[in-house]
């Protein structure tokens, strides 16, 4: 029975489709990925624990499949941690001269992060999520967070024309 | 300042800091002009990403995400780019805010150029509909190269004389209305009815795309116009040239 969550889900969902455009750049693609994941939630709802959030649960769900998917179009298994994504880049691209508004501007910004450091700038920058629950979130320690964060923000400020200092970050694992 | 340091700031930033460790950071930020740009620029880029897909939640979510979300098989003729009407989030988008009387400025027949705004403003608005509705699907947003009109296709339906209308809400000038525009030749969309909307008006004050009610829903059913088309058919006929 979906009636458990799906209400709360429901509510959700702006915010669901904010984090996955966040991930994919694109809207059609965005909106196939939270489908897919309301409707692995509704599948596996027994898996959540009431009184813990469903919005952290959704958006790993969200990830996951966002890792899937995109491993899937490549067709192999390759780690994402420090890819990128031609495929969605090149789709973005084809978008980006047809509209110059904000949210394209910013898509074509964090089109330009690896998958991972995209999943924790959104998270933490747009999603006002703190170190310790986007941990949670993507199963990476604190310490992973902030560096990937760190060198997402560098590379979002360099995209807006704006120097970050040029501190050596180790990701840390 | 020491590389820690950019990263105690960045903590601060994002409120990860304790009471000491704060007090810290905030003296580095009395004390260096260089980590206060630090902070500034971080906040610029974190307020950039926000407000950018911070658009998102203001778009209204296709119905077939809601369905999913609840567990209910989508309905024909709910496809995921048919909006009934904008809902609370694209109600937003366009700057409606409280409650106010609607103006009804529907427009029988065809669209009058001396119904408000203005003669030269009103040219520019069913040019702007006109160009929109040819090449946009159902819930985008077309936005006229000036980018001073914006239209939003927002459902279209068969006639019954075998031609196309569509509803559509649009903005200029801060002025928003809704109305319904059937497509004559050369690629030409006719307004037939239109409602200005002032600002403060409630959307369930004024007709929905598919309702009984409401004077667009009239028109539309002057005209014949039964259920929007699925989501399948407007993309068929959008790439047909609207040619039934």
């Amino acid at each position: 029975m979906s009636g458990d969550i799906s209400d709360e889900l429901v509510g959700l969902l702006p915010r669901l489709r904010r984090f996955a455009m966040g991930l994919t750049g694109d809207s059609s693609e965005a909106d196939d990925l939270v489908q897919q994941a309301c409707e692995k939630a509704l599948r596996k709802q027994h898996q959540w624990q009431p009184g813990t959030r469903l919005d952290s649960w959704m958006y790993r769900i969200i990830q996951t499949t966002r890792i899937d998917n995109v491993r899937s179009r490549r067709g192999d298994t390759a780690s994402l941690e420090t890819s990128q994504i031609p495929e969605a880049r090149d789709r973005r691209s084809e978008h980006a001269s047809e509209n110059q508004n904000m949210l394209d501007q910013v898509s074509r910004i964090l089109d330009q992060l690896p998958e991972d450091q995209r999943a924790v700038m959104v998270l933490v920058a747009v999603e006002e999520h703190s170190y310790q629950e986007v941990s949670k979130i993507l199963e990476i320690p604190v310490g992973t967070v902030m560096s990937r964060l760190y060198r997402a923000r560098a590379r979002v400020q360099s995209e807006l024309g704006m120097t970050m200092p040029a501190k050596t970050v180790v990701e840390r694992t | 300042m020491r590389d820690e340091d950019f990263e105690q700031i960045m903590a601060y930033h994002d409120q990860a800091l304790d009471g000491e460790q704060s007090a810290r950071v905030e003296q580095l930020l009395a004390e260096h002009i260089e980590a206060r740009e630090f902070l500034a620029q971080m906040r610029e880029g974190d307020s950039f990403l926000r407000n950018g897909l911070g658009e998102v939640l203001e778009q209204p979510v296709p119905q077939h995400l809601v369905d999913a979300a609840r567990g209910t098989p989508a309905q024909p003729g709910r496809g995921k780019k048919i909006l009934a009407f904008p809902e609370r989030s694209f109600v937003s988008r366009w700057a409606y805010a409280t409650a106010a009387s609607v103006a009804l400025a529907v427009v029988a027949g065809t669209y009058m150029l001396a119904d408000q705004p203005g003669g030269a403003q009103s040219d520019m608005l069913a040019r702007a509909v006109s160009q929109g509705l040819e090449v946009t699907a159902s819930g985008d947003i077309y936005r006229a190269s000036e980018q001073r009109v914006q239209v939003m296709p927002m459902a279209t339906f068969a006639t019954a004389d075998a031609g196309v209308c569509r509803q559509y809400a649009a903005q200029y000038q801060g002025e928003q209305s809704v109305g319904l525009a059937c497509r004559e030749q050369e690629a030409q969309w006719q307004i037939r009815a239109r409602q200005t909307l002032e600002s403060g008006s409630q959307p369930g004050m004024y007709a929905p795309a598919s309702g009984a009610e409401g004077r667009i829903a009239r028109e539309i059913e002057a005209v014949g116009g039964g259920q929007p088309m699925s989501v399948t058919k407007e993309e068929t006929l959008m790439s047909n040239g609207w040619q039934r």
